[in-house]
């Protein structure tokens, strides 16, 4: 028994409204990715996580690192309301009047997992350190150092290998270095940035 | 008319009607990505200038309506809210009466010597 007419006129309008309706979704899916707005969002968190130190760091000398990592966890908290990933691995060198002959260094770790990295200063003595660091976790070690010489530290994550330089002086330093990846449907933005301030 | 040209007939009807309708739904979204794209590009320019940080940092929302509005004068349907790390700092209007609603966001860490971290929610819509 064949189909009548009407059911023909069905099936077809079915059809027809199935095959437009994939390709509304595919040009709104088109419309979304054709912009660089994602891209722009990325270098306001990468450009403003890069300044903190900056606004943070002159009154709030003893609080720089917690603010750090208290403004990581405010980026991370929007990055993730968007359903993106943010990872995050940064490294904290000090070197104060009140302590020159030590080296601070700190790693903030933003992953998703614990991290170790080894961290290796050039010196007359070579140092290495391991550090162990817990999801979302701080941990810190010191470097024996001199003023008025000049010093690398090298070390990988598990995105690329760095390299940081310091020329120490009579000045207390303070370095950050911080390497940013977010990524999710159709977004990778991966960057890096080093800063070192100097004061008084 | 033979019942084949009835057939197509029928077919050709809502592939035109869906066809207008669906092509107007993409044109929308094109457009909200369009000012998605200007407002921010306007709202990074005006922060470059040192004009908007303190005013975020500070819930000054007249001076960042003031601020946008000299930026993108042809832009009308839009409303700053400030936002610390918990809630809204500054009103937020009533937009349920509102068609085609949406955000375009930027964070600031604070402003200079002063931690205090914030986004600035723009609100827009048709």
């Amino acid at each position: 028994m064949g189909l009548n007419k009407g059911q023909f006129y069905i099936i077809s309008a079915a059809i027809i409204i199935l095959v437009l309706t994939l390709i509304q979704i595919s040009l709104r899916e088109y419309g979304t990715k054709n912009f660089d707005f994602e891209k722009s969002y990325n270098i306001n968190y990468f450009n403003e996580i890069k300044r903190e130190i900056s606004i943070s760091y002159f009154l709030e000398n003893d609080r720089s690192i917690e603010n750090f990592v208290d403004f990581l966890g405010f980026v991370e908290k929007n990055i993730n309301e968007k359903r993106f990933d943010f990872d995050s691995v940064s490294v904290i060198l000090l070197n104060t009047n009140n302590n020159p002959s030590k080296l601070n260094l700190t790693v903030v770790n933003f992953l998703d997992e614990p991290t170790e990295i080894t961290f290796l200063i050039n010196s007359t003595t070579s140092q290495e350190k391991t550090l162990y660091i817990d999801k979302k976790q701080t941990n810190s070690t010191l470097f024996d150092v001199s003023r008025n010489e000049d010093y690398k530290i090298s070390f990988s994550t598990r995105n690329g290998f760095y390299e940081i330089k310091l020329d120490l002086i009579e000045k207390d330093l303070h370095v950050l270095f911080s390497e940013i990846l977010i990524q999710g449907k159709n977004i990778y933005y991966i960057d890096k940035f080093e800063k070192h301030i100097f004061l008084q | 008319m033979s019942f084949l040209a009835e057939v197509s007939l029928s077919v050709i009807l809502i592939s035109v009607f869906l066809v207008i309708l669906f092509n107007q739904n993409f044109e929308n979204s094109m457009s909200t990505s369009k000012s998605k794209n200007t407002i921010f590009s306007a709202i990074s320019s005006i922060e470059k200038k040192n004009q908007l940080r303190y005013f975020i940092a500070n819930d000054d929302v007249e001076k960042i309506n003031k601020t946008i509005k000299n930026s993108v004068p042809n832009l009308k349907n839009f409303y700053p809210v400030v936002y610390n790390k918990t809630t809204n700092t500054t009103y937020i209007p009533d937009l349920s009466n509102k068609k085609n609603v949406y955000t375009v966001e930027y964070i600031i860490a604070g402003d200079y010597g002063n931690y205090n971290p914030k986004i600035l929610r723009v609100f827009l819509w048709d």
